[in-house]
């Protein structure tokens, strides 16, 4: 038994997926044109796995913040602020989080993920309890292990089951912490927010949203904010690498002890944090969410076009559409031989495999831009049509 | 329903369905190599565990848990937690 001996299956599945041709995680953006184009194995591609939502990475006010920023604050901090200090622009970001979120205070940290593992690891331990929904991000089940506390889940999307596991709970309950997404990533399902709000009224406990999926995608705060459920919510965190184009995670809260977890939180005090060019564009991409609305009715009107032409297809897609819209392939021969074709036309979406899949199931995740024109989105649904149609025909042959 | 026993009968016939062609569930069985399920699939199947002892299984003690008598063990202390 070797060091190295855990990754044999691993191992082997790679080499059992060498031997198909396909290579799904071997993919280089060899470069980037714009928001909904690259090139890819030298071949004009557009990108419809970027999770961009808003397409902002090349926008004008974006790019020229970032530049301005590094220019003048150079291009990066160097360490922690809890060792190297805060910027001020660390706390103009903070300040501009809080106020777009109607919240007391926000802490920013280096990547979303960091967000999430930073958040519930400070915030609970041994003593407490985390109730998640199934489907949530890696980044939420490790920050719940590193945190000590106890974890339970429930069904996915299951208001009555999530009530469920709060009785079982009993004197706990109100101290418990739950745990849910506003979008969530595979599927593109979003969480029952009222229903979920309205258990933890009946039953107490602090209830945290992760809007990573959602901000600027559901209204311009995401679902907290369309459910009309602000108050109800505890904390919400996010990332500002999706809608925001950039990278780094916030939380915000009313709590006044937020700022204390900063204090205690691991994955806070010992990385770096956010560089001043990467807190320039987001602060920018910030403003360009709320003043430009528009953007969100393009990547609405993108969503809805492919969903329904997906649909028309006969795929299983999430149950409502959404900017994430995810095919569900039972078989990984179809699963592959579609994203090979895909990518044979100039597409680009993303394959997920199982286990990080729902019901062991092989997903041609896509997700729309603001960007994509609807040349692009038509482009998209004529290359899962014929791909279909191919893969059709050579089954059948 | 309230011996050590018949929970464990119970819990072995709740497994059955979702074990490989030819593997008789028994106290002894493996969870992970034995039933033929991936990780993702064994927790669905666990979902229907708690549901039939009305009890949440946390997932912290799942490293801890490699055959269906070590499932049972788990079970037991939180239906007597629960009282």
């Amino acid at each position: 038994m070797s060091l190295f001996s855990k990754f044999d299956a691993l191992a082997e599945r790679r080499r059992a997926l060498a031997e198909t041709g396909a290579k799904p995680f071997d993919v280089v953006v060899e470069r980037i044109i714009s928001p909904t184009e690259a090139i890819v194995n030298g071949q004009e591609m557009i990108m419809a796995g970027t999770n961009n939502y808003l397409g902002l990475t090349f926008d004008p006010s974006c790019v020229a913040a970032a530049r301005d920023a590094v220019s003048a604050e150079g291009t990066g901090t160097t360490g922690s602020r809890m060792a190297n200090g805060t910027f001020a622009s660390h706390i103009a970001l903070e300040q501009d989080i809080a106020e777009f979120f109607g919240r007391q205070s926000a802490i920013i940290f280096s990547t979303g993920y960091l967000a999430n593992l930073g958040i519930l690891s400070a915030l609970t331990d041994r003593d407490d309890v985390i109730v998640i929904d199934a489907d949530c991000h890696a980044s939420i089940y490790d920050g719940c292990k590193m945190g000590g506390a106890e974890v339970i889940r429930f069904r996915h999307n299951d208001a009555n089951d999530l009530a469920k596991r709060l009785r079982r709970l009993g004197a706990r309950a109100p101290n418990a912490l739950i745990v849910i997404e506003g979008i969530y990533s595979m599927l593109g399902d979003r969480a029952p927010m009222s229903e979920i709000a309205a258990v933890k009224r009946e039953y107490g406990g602090y209830l945290l949203v992760d809007e990573a999926h959602s901000l600027g995608v559901l209204g311009e705060r995401g679902l907290v904010e369309v459910a009309d459920e602000h108050d109800s919510v505890d904390f919400i965190t996010g990332t500002f690498s999706k809608s925001l184009g950039a990278t780094g995670g916030f939380c915000v809260s009313d709590l006044p002890e937020l700022d204390l977890i900063r204090m205690s939180s691991r994955p806070y005090v010992f990385t770096a944090s956010m560089c001043p060019s990467v807190i320039a564009s987001t602060r920018a991409a910030l403003a360009a969410l709320r003043k430009r609305p528009e953007l969100r009715d393009a990547l609405w009107r993108n969503a809805n076009r492919l969903y329904e032409h997906l649909t028309s297809l006969g795929y299983e897609l999430g149950p409502h559409p959404s900017p994430v819209i995810a095919a569900l392939v039972p078989d990984i021969d179809e699963a592959l031989a579609l994203w090979t074709g895909l990518l044979r036309r100039g597409i680009y979406v993303n394959l997920v495999f199982p286990p990080a899949t729902p019901r062991a199931c092989y997903l041609l995740r896509c997700s729309v831009s603001a960007a994509h024109t609807t040349e692009q989105i038509d482009k998209i649904c004529n290359a899962f049509s014929d791909t279909q149609k191919e893969f059709l025909s050579s089954s059948a042959a | 329903m309230d011996t050590f026993d018949e929970r464990l009968a119970v819990l072995c016939g709740l497994l059955q369905p979702h074990a490989e062609k030819g593997i008789v569930v028994t106290a002894e069985t493996m969870l992970a190599s034995d039933l033929g399920i991936d990780s993702a699939q064994l927790m669905e199947v666990l979902l229907e565990v708690e549901d039939e002892f009305d009890v949440s299984i946390p997932l912290n003690v799942l490293p801890n848990v490699q055959t269906v008598e070590e499932l049972m063990n788990e079970l037991q202390k939180l239906i007597a937690a629960a009282g």
